[in-house]
Parts: C-alpha cells; structure tokens; sequence
C-alpha cells in the first residue's frame, strides 16, 4: 500500500487500520454504510426470487 | 422528451428500460466506488486539524445530501402521482422511501461517528442533527402510510400528501447551519467564492458523491421493478415474462 510518498514511507496495514488513532470510529463509520447499503441492494434481489416462484405458480394473491 | 416521459409511465416500458440500464450502473458505481474509498481512505492526506477521523467524511457528507435529494426526489414522484395518477410514479416513490430512510440513518450514524471523537459528544440538539432526525421520521412516517391500506392507490395517495407537505423541511435543513448557530460546520464545498477544501480531499469527496448517487439510482430501479410485479402481478404483461412464452429471460 503505497502512501504518504512524500514522506518516502510506505502505509503498512497496522497503521491502515490504526487510522491515527480514529480507527474505531473511521471503521464504525464505514462498516455501518456497507452493512445498510448492500442490504438495500440484496433484498429486492430476494423477493425477485419469491415473486417470480409465485407467478410461476400461476397463484393470483 | 415528453413523449419518451409519457412511454417511461407504462410498467411494461418502464420494466425494459430499467431492466437495460441497471447493469451499466452498477458497473460504474462499483468502479466508482472503488477509486473513491481508495483514494479517500489510502491517498489523501491527514487533516492538519482531524487527523484521519476526517476520513469519514467521504460517507457522510454523500449520504447527507442523497438524504436530501432522495427527500425531493420522493415528493415529486408523489406530486406527480397525484396530479396525474401515473402508476409508476407512485411505485417510484414507494421505492424511494426506504433508500432516503437508509442514508438518512447512515448520515446521522456516521455523524455521530465523526461527532464523538471531535466534539467530544454522540449527539447534540443542533438545528442540523435535529432537522436531519425530523427527515429519519418523515421517511419513517411515509414508509408506515404507504403500508398502512390494503389499497394501494390509497396508500400511494396518503402518504404522497405527507411527502408532499413534508418538503419544508428540506430547505430548513440546507441552510440550518447559517439560521441558527450549530455546532456542526457550514458548508465548506458549495459556497460563494467556490469549494474551501483541499482539492486532495474534494476529488475523492466528488467521486464517492458520484458513487452513491449512482448508487441510488441503481437500488431506486432495482426495487421499483420489484414493486411494478408485485402490484402488476396477475397482469398480461407480466405473466407474458414468464419462461416459455416468448420473452423467456426477461423476469429476472
């Protein structure tokens, strides 16, 4: 992970994740967006599956 | 392009058209997605003031303002579905609520994330938090409404009104942060005088602002085709989809 050049130093995945100190809260942060936002993504994909067994089931509601 | 509006009304046309363009964007809100979290997270440089904490910024501010836009977007669907009953645009609206619910709740998480550490609180009654936790309850309010009849013309009606009146308090929260004084921060990218942010943090801003508005468009399209079978099930043009009469891929 090449980063911070201009220090000539190379980030390592420890300080990746440390994120100065913020890690909890930066990781927290994003953890909780991926987690809503691939649920709302997957769920239609779901209930396609559901609709679709149940029109070929020729079933009306 | 009022033509083209009048054939997007029709679930059958609608259906197609959404069906074709969603690969494509996914595709580019992956791509999206992907430049911006490295470069947000990996490449730009620590704020001389927040350190890294700032990095969170890179969710929060997109999701707060597709929190708003969603808003708009959710009351013009619902105006335009009771002005003209077009069905489509009541199942987009219905489809709406829950994304603007999502980044709402993700703006106010995350705020909360970003809060703590600088601020030294979780939660303040500030005219921005307050304001933006009024929107969570709008959304909240239209998603329980448009559930609430077995009708859903019915349902799409109620709670378009409740969408529709609600959109006051969209401006009061765009410029919450000049009434009154807050806490949190004025707007440091759309500003007279252009953008007070270094161009090494507003690039990767603007591409993950480009990302989840990709995002929503996506996710909004996914699920109103969803919502158009459900409600149209027992339809010709849906039962046409099925395998083996004729358009044999297209239910999917």
């Amino acid at each position: 992970m090449p980063c911070y050049l201009d220090e000539g130093l190379a980030m390592s995945w420890h300080e990746f994740l440390y994120m100065g100190g913020y890690g909890f809260y930066v990781w927290s942060a994003y953890g909780v967006a991926a987690v809503v936002l691939i649920t709302n993504a997957l769920l239609p994909v779901f209930r396609f599956r559901a609709l679709r067994r149940e029109i070929e089931r020729g079933g009306e509601r | 392009m009022w033509i083209w509006l009048h054939r997007l009304g029709s679930p059958p046309y609608f259906y197609r058209f959404a069906g074709r363009l969603l690969p494509w964007l996914w595709t580019a809100c992956l791509i999206c997605l992907a430049v911006g979290l490295y470069w947000g997270l990996v490449v730009a440089p620590p704020d001389y003031q927040q350190g890294d904490s700032y990095r969170i910024m890179f969710i929060h501010v997109p999701s707060a303002w597709l929190s708003l836009l969603s808003y708009v977007l959710m009351a013009s669907f619902s105006a335009a579905a009771l002005i003209w009953r077009v069905k489509v645009a009541e199942v987009l609206a219905r489809s709406i609520a829950p994304l603007g619910a999502s980044f709402t709740f993700i703006a106010l998480v995350t705020g909360s994330l970003w809060g703590k550490p600088m601020w030294g609180a979780w939660w303040v009654w500030d005219a921005r938090l307050t304001s933006e936790l009024i929107l969570l309850f709008l959304y909240l309010g239209f998603i329980a409404l448009a559930s609430a009849y077995d009708d859903p013309r019915r349902a799409a009606r109620a709670a378009g009104l409740l969408a529709v009146v609600g959109v006051v308090n969209v401006p009061i929260i765009h410029f919450s942060v000049q009434w009154w004084n807050t806490l949190h921060q004025g707007s440091t990218v759309i500003k007279l005088g252009g953008p007070s942010i270094a161009l090494s943090m507003l690039l990767p801003l603007l591409i993950m602002v480009v990302a989840l508005h990709l995002y929503l468009f996506a996710a909004l399209l996914q699920r109103a085709r969803c919502e158009l079978i459900a409600r149209e099930r027992s339809s010709r043009w849906v039962n046409a989809l099925l395998p083996g009469r004729g358009v044999s891929d297209e239910l999917a």
